[in-house]
């Protein structure tokens, strides 16, 4: 019973993972040129949750709510049975939901017990409510994410299909 | 178990309802448990959404969320506590001194329903009894007022009580109530940690929306109605004011209702007069004219857009069960419900979780 990932959930010690969470957010693209204090503050009103082994943190199809921030454990992101990708702690994955509450394009599945922190859409609109400068540092950083990942789908496509 | 059972257990219609249920059901054990302090919290509410949009433009400008809340509190409460401890004793001084006056009008009710009995008669060929129905209506209104003068003193104790209450709730509220909303929604299980929040912020947005419109169309309509009676030298101003902008946000009936109490208060009045009478209903139409051309379009953006049956009907069942309150309650709570359930269903229709389940280890 003590185990099981609602109790984790309800009961992580605050600043264990807000700790953790800062440490891994100070080294991730999305997060770049922000103040240290600023990423610290948008880490502790995010959401940390707990999964156990295979089960789904979201699902090919289902609109998403926002990013994951990967604390422990790994993960795997997955459409129509093939790996995309193998993800580790510090890695971040599910940006656009950021954006747009568009159907997920992949599943994430967990490959061991695993802890995340989910960063919301709705944390993200609150936080350019509040804080509209550093908010807008994010939505660079995020827009070059993207920007990147559709360029390199490009040149994917461009390869596959020379003609 | 059944399979038949599973997939109708199963259907986004069942599981939306389940979950409606459910939160309709802790939404009614949260109001049984806070019965005592409901008109505290109530007014806290209002003023954490009235309060916030500042606080956030504090926190904006640099200053920490502690010291913005502290410092929003330090001068919009006391303007807003002032205002209301100035007009809450007016109006319940108005209430009582109406319901002492209701006793003094019998002899003009009965000679006004004496002329109307002729004119039935002439017209219509049936007759009643103007003295008995005049006393049956100068009963019934004045223990009306006795009973709201009563219990409106008794609110007076517990205002007076929630004046030390309600800055401190509100106080936590503006700086706690997104962690107390997140540490609620970490409840969810992992499979609807995603759903919830959607629905959530779905929900949150459109009543939000809803209720900051109605809440400023009815302060503008009791503002404008106050003013005028004011001006025009009627009585109870402020009492009629706050009456007509709450009849006012009753769908349908609420446009003819709303111009009863002004009248009613010119005709019973010592020197009724037609001029009186114009006058007050003037002041109502131009309040009316003013919510339809301006206020509607521009600030109530997004109306309950519910049927017109089920309001017609609900809101005669409110006022039959619940009197005044459940006349001007029932359609933000229908379209609360609405909403809510709307929302359930186009997330449990758009989540069709499945777990797998591996083995550990």
């Amino acid at each position: 019973m003590s185990d099981h990932p609602l109790w984790k959930t309800l009961f992580h010690g605050d600043s264990d993972w807000i700790r953790n969470g800062t440490d891994l957010c100070n080294g991730n693209p999305l997060f770049a040129d922000m103040p240290a204090k600023a990423i610290r503050w948008l880490v502790s009103r995010m959401h940390p949750r707990s999964y156990e082994k295979g089960e789904r943190i979201f699902e090919m199809g289902n609109p998403g709510a926002g990013a994951v921030l990967l604390l422990a454990g790994e993960i795997s992101i997955m459409a129509d049975q093939v790996e995309l990708a193998h993800l580790k702690r510090g890695d971040l994955f599910g940006e656009v939901a950021l954006v747009t509450g568009q159907p997920r394009t992949a599943e994430a599945v967990a490959l061991t017990d695993c802890d995340v922190l989910f960063f919301l859409r709705s944390d993200l609109k609150e936080w350019m409510e509040s804080r509209p400068k550093q908010a807008s540092r994010l939505l660079i950083n995020l827009s070059e994410m993207l920007a990147q990942r559709l360029l390199e789908a490009n040149r994917q496509l461009a390869a596959r299909d020379p003609a | 178990m059944n399979p038949s059972l599973l997939s109708l257990l199963a259907h986004p219609v069942s599981r939306a309802t389940g979950a409606f249920l459910a939160i309709l059901l802790l939404i009614l054990l949260f109001l049984i448990m806070t019965w005592p302090i409901l008109l505290t919290l109530a007014v806290s509410i209002m003023l954490y959404a009235a309060m916030s949009p500042t606080v956030n433009i504090l926190i904006r400008r640099n200053v920490t969320p502690s010291g913005s809340v502290a410092i929003t509190m330090a001068i919009i409460v006391p303007i807003l506590l002032g205002t209301g401890a100035f007009l809450f004793p007016l109006i319940t001084a108005q209430v009582h001194q109406f319901s002492l006056r209701t006793g003094s009008v019998d002899e003009r009710l009965i000679a006004l329903l004496s002329h109307l009995n002729v004119w039935v008669q002439a017209y219509f060929d049936f007759s009643f009894n103007p003295e008995q129905m005049a006393e049956s209506l100068i009963n019934s209104i004045s223990m009306r007022a006795r009973v709201v003068s009563i219990s409106m003193a008794s609110y007076f104790n517990d205002v007076a009580f929630s004046l030390l209450l309600i800055p401190l709730i509100t106080f936590f509220l503006l700086r706690d109530f997104k962690t107390l909303r997140n540490k609620a929604m970490q409840l969810l299980p992992n499979r609807y940690f995603e759903l919830g929040w959607l629905v959530y912020n779905s929900t949150a947005d459109q009543l939000q929306s809803y209720v900051r419109g109605i809440s400023i169309q009815a302060f503008i309509m009791g503002t404008i109605c106050t003013i005028g009676f004011w001006a025009f030298g009627i009585d109870y101003a402020p009492l009629l004011g706050m009456l007509t902008a709450l009849l006012n946000l009753i769908p349908f009936f609420g446009i003819s209702l709303a111009k009863i109490p002004p009248i009613l208060v010119v005709l019973l009045s010592d020197q009724p007069d037609l001029l009186s009478a114009g006058l007050a209903l003037g002041v109502v139409f131009a309040a009316q004219a003013v919510d339809s051309l301006f206020v509607l379009p521009h600030i109530v953006a997004k109306s309950a857009n519910l049927h017109p049956l089920t309001v017609m009907l609900s809101v005669a069942l409110a006022g039959y069960h619940f009197g005044f309150f459940g006349l001007i309650l029932v359609v933000p709570i229908l379209f609360s419900m609405k909403v809510m359930y709307t929302e359930l269903l186009t997330g449990m229709r758009h989540f069709s979780p499945k777990i797998v389940y591996h083995e550990k280890g």
